[in-house]
């Protein structure tokens, strides 16, 4: 099943705004969005279901505008952040309540039940209440629940955030391998960019109502499009200079390289692991160093501006503060941004410079 | 966010019928209450009336017996005697359990809250037993120790105090319910800082627990002062207003207007009176309440 | 844990007030319980506190007896009190629902006019309430009593279910959607179980308000056979002299008290949670 959303425009009002938002997601295709609170995620979510009625736009499954169906007719799998299920139901009347709302023959649901709690490993739970359920256990259940009725289309809503951190990778990764399996057209909605990373055959990055970035994980973090998504995709932050102002003299010396122009009005970008230290003409002063386990955070200053470097910790352990370092950033690795949108920019082999294409919407030095 | 069947109707839809209810049996006999009160309406005559201004407030204010000074002032009296004892008894027996555990606590509540689900007439009638002068405990009690017997009811000087007495019984509980939820509701940290602090327990009610309290008992005493003023079953059970009008309040004044003689102007007057001082109070009830919800959410 | 720590004189003074306290709560009603089950002979002056031997003739005697008052009296308070608590709690289900459920610009203003008229009590409803029914042709009909009841108890009803709603999730509506379930399905199987204790909390106390009503009925009700106990009571109390008859008075009182003490006991934990705010509106 093919999910489209076209010119989405939803006011502000008891839900976050969105402004002419467009997405496709492909059969079998898992796309996240990703966005800080307030971008408009949930807004668009329940737009999907139906539950909130936007002041233009049409949603398509396979092509058949649905915008007016009422969310009960969509067909729909849904796991609520916070799961939902009913707690005083039992867990196998929770899974059966889909099918019995579709008026399923009981013995057929019954069994239809038992498959799906089987595949999603509460088999031994059915007789229990939701409040015997750890969190774990729930979230399972509410993934049977959305499945049992072999939905359409499968919207998940930040699905593990209530979960501990060690069970949150494990579930995401059983989230997965499941949705490969059934190739179910899944909508992944998170705010951990790491998450949409790791699960998502394309993200989408959503920021002030629109999505600002929709790309493949992989190249979200080696080309970003914007300057917003750079700055949401990538831990510890990308470092970021504007060629005006404080940190001219560093973001023009760096750039040197690759553009003739002098570079006014771009910013420039470099990831903490993309810079070398050791060797290099830039001189450094460290001001803290933060042990992370196989890397170190080191914070250096090179005149008035300050950069975040990842280094190797057999290398960190022996910097200390007030230490003079040499760097070096490979030209290759820098990422440039048009100051004015916020959009990528590529610099073609004469030294020219032209905005990336992939790009949606405007990311500016506003977001 | 939830998408009702028929739109933005649907909210008008459900309350349509509890706004009827509540429309036709408690506003509208209000409404006519207060046209009734400008007219010389009786209890064989209530259509084709005649108009008269405000003869029926001229009239219950000349009434001699009972004077409407005396009524105003045994409704007064009445009233604040179950204000103070309510709130007194409700308060200082929710002060004393705060300090036990709290299931020892809940038991002890569901005790004194007996009287809470009685009907008022049921407590009307239970008192007048206590205070019969051959049979009643009061009397009773009083003769182990050698004094008595006394005419409760029927002693001019001590009617109204033995019925003060029934009503705080009655509603001292109510008191106490709502002043322990807001105890249970303090902080117990602020309490003990106070004590590590240094302060006395008394010094802790008087400068942390009754501050912290103060809306909450500020709204008992509201809803105590309002049902003070408008009890009729249960001075009806016990005197019907009698020894001589000495336990006449303005709410069996209402009913003797209007049901025993007829006077349903009059009675009406009355009743404008005593539903306008009752709606100011529950104007300022709402208004405190609103101030005080505001500032805790 | 103790919150407090109490010097022994505290103590002391505490489990006096507390037990004072106890006596004023419940002697007054062991009394009538014990001038009810004592024969006629014993309730003379002067009176004895302990009855020397216990009959139940005087409960059979006001439920069954030539001068008693007859069982109709307590049917027609159950009738009215029942007949109420049902149309409260659908009418207070609905209008809490609607309150709870969609913000209107209005249902702010009418849900703090509503708490205002809880607050008026029962007896300034009692002109009011003559007079409509007289000018409407509705008086002595039970419809009008239970009505009247209904009326005075929906205000809180509403507050209470207004706030049970609140304390359902609108995600569990919402999932209920997704699952494919209509509104009505969605309201039997998921809203309406969810909401039960708060609807037999609100059904509970206007059973309670129309069992213990008496001034309504008693300007309302002018058929002997149609009024409640409460008011039917009244025949063994004649004002003039002491004519009293206390042991079926007592006895009468007693059987009253049975089914809202009963209620109270099986539902006394819920009731009391909720008393923080229904009996700061209830007059």
């Amino acid at each position: 099943m093919k999910l489209d959303i076209e010119g989405l425009t939803v006011e502000y009002g008891q839900v976050a705004a969105v402004h002419g938002l467009n997405l496709t997601v492909g059969h079998g295709e898992l796309v996240a969005l990703v966005g800080p609170s307030g971008c408009g995620k949930t807004t668009t979510l329940g737009f999907i279901t139906g539950f909130i009625r936007p002041k233009a736009g049409r949603v398509l499954f396979d092509g058949v505008d649905v915008t007016a169906l009422a969310p009960q007719r969509r067909g729909i799998g849904y796991v609520f952040q916070d799961y939902a299920i009913y707690p005083h139901m039992t867990v196998r009347e929770n899974i059966r309540f889909p099918l019995d709302a579709a008026k399923k023959e009981r013995k057929q649901a019954e069994r239809d039940v038992d498959e799906i709690a089987g595949l999603m490993g509460v088999g031994n739970l059915l007789a229990r209440r939701p409040h015997q359920l750890s969190g774990g256990q729930r979230q399972r259940v509410a993934l049977a629940r959305a499945l049992v009725k072999k939905p359409v289309i499968l919207l998940l809503d930040e699905p593990l955030s209530n979960l501990d951190a060690h069970l949150r990778v494990e579930v995401r990764a059983e989230i997965r391998r499941l949705q490969l399996d059934l190739k179910m057209t899944t909508v992944f909605v998170t705010h951990d960019q790491s998450e949409a990373m790791a699960i998502a055959d394309r993200v989408a990055v959503m920021s002030d109502g629109n999505i600002v970035a929709l790309t493949a994980p992989a190249t979200l973090y080696t080309r970003p499009p914007s300057l917003f998504s750079a700055r949401f995709i990538g831990s510890p932050q990308i470092n970021i200079w504007a060629t005006d102002g404080p940190d001219e003299a560093l973001a023009r010396r760096v750039i040197q390289p690759l553009v003739r122009d002098g570079g006014a009005g771009l910013l420039v970008g470099v990831r903490p692991e993309d810079v070398e230290i050791g060797t290099g003409e830039l001189e450094a002063v460290v001001t803290l160093t933060e042990p992370l386990g196989r890397d170190f955070l080191v914070h250096l200053t090179v005149g008035p501006s300050s950069i975040r470097v990842l280094v190797p910790a057999e290398e960190g352990q022996h910097l200390k503060l007030d230490d003079n370092v040499r760097m070096r950033i490979e030209p290759s690795r820098l990422h440039l941004f048009d100051a004015a949108t916020g959009r990528r920019v590529e610099i073609d082999a004469a030294g020219a410079r032209r905005l990336d294409e992939s790009a949606q919407g405007d990311g500016g030095l506003a977001s | 966010m939830v998408r009702g069947a028929f739109g933005r109707a649907t909210p008008w839809l459900l309350l349509a019928l509890p706004l009827l209810l509540l429309f036709l049996f408690l506003l509208l006999p209000y409404l006519l209450t207060f046209f009734y009160s400008t007219t010389g309406a009786t209890i064989g005559r209530l259509f084709n009336v005649k108009e008269v201004g405000l003869k029926n407030f001229q009239a219950v204010f000349s009434e001699d017996a009972p004077s409407f000074i005396s009524v105003v002032a045994v409704t007064a009296i009445f009233t604040a005697g179950t204000l103070f004892g309510s709130l007194a008894l409700g308060t200082g027996l929710a002060l004393a359990l705060h300090t036990v555990s709290a299931g020892v606590r809940s038991a002890l509540l569901a005790i004194y809250l007996i009287p809470w689900v009685i009907a008022a007439v049921i407590i009307g009638y239970t008192w007048r037993l206590i205070y019969d002068p051959a049979i009643g405990l009061a009397n009773s009690v009083l003769g182990m120790v050698g004094i008595g017997p006394l005419d409760w009811l029927t002693e001019q000087g001590i009617a109204l105090a033995a019925l003060v007495v029934a009503n705080v019984w009655a509603g001292y509980g109510i008191v106490l319910l709502v002043v322990s939820g807001a105890l249970a509701n303090v902080p117990p940290n602020i309490i003990l800082a106070g004590q590590v602090d240094g302060a006395s327990y008394a010094r802790i009610v008087r400068r942390v627990i009754l501050p912290a309290i103060r809306p909450t008992f500020l709204l008992a005493a509201l809803v105590a002062l309002v049902s003070g003023l408008n009890t009729f079953d249960l001075i009806y059970a016990m005197t019907r207003g009698g020894p001589l009008y000495h336990t006449e309040t303005m709410a069996l004044e209402m009913y003797r207007l209007t049901a025993l003689k007829g006077n349903v102007g009059q009675g009406a007057a009355v009743t404008v009176i005593l539903f306008t001082i009752s709606l100011a109070l529950a104007v300022a009830y709402v208004i405190i309440w609103r101030r005080e919800t505001r500032k805790w959410s | 844990m103790e919150l407090v720590r109490l010097s022994g004189l505290q103590r002391l003074a505490r489990a006096a007030a507390v037990g004072l306290a106890l006596a004023f709560a419940v002697l007054p009603l062991l009394w009538v319980v014990s001038i009810a089950v004592r024969p006629g002979t014993q309730a003379v002056y002067p009176i004895s506190i302990l009855p020397t031997s216990l009959t139940l003739d005087n409960i059979t005697g006001v439920l069954f007896a030539s001068n008693g008052i007859g069982l109709g009296p307590y049917r027609n308070a159950a009738f009215y009190g029942l007949s109420s608590a049902v149309i409260t709690a659908v009418a207070s289900t609905l209008g809490g629902y609607a309150l709870a459920r969609y913000s209107m610009r209005s249902g702010e203003a009418l849900l703090i006019v509503i708490l205002a008229l809880s607050f008026l009590p029962s007896a300034s409803r009692i002109v009011p309430l003559f007079i409509l029914t007289s000018a409407t042709g509705l008086y002595g009909t039970a419809q009008a009593v239970i009505l009247a009841y209904a009326a005075g108890s929906i205000p809180l009803g509403i507050w209470l279910m207004a706030g049970t709603f609140r304390q359902i999730p609108v995600r569990l509506e919402q999932a209920a959607r997704i699952d494919g379930a209509g509104t009505v399905l969605t309201m039997r199987r998921v809203v309406l179980p969810l909401a039960i204790p708060g609807i037999l909390v609100v059904a509970t106390l206007a059973f309670i308000d129309g069992w213990n009503s008496f001034s309504l009925p008693l300007i309302l009700i002018p058929k002997a056979a149609a009024q409640p106990y409460t008011v039917a009571l009244q025949r063994y109390i004649q004002e003039i002299g002491y004519g009293i008859n206390w042991p079926l008075l007592s006895a009468g009182s007693l059987v009253a008290l049975l089914p809202v003490l009963s209620v109270f006991a099986i539902l006394q934990r819920r009731l009391v949670r909720v008393g923080g705010l229904g009996g700061a509106i209830r007059g």
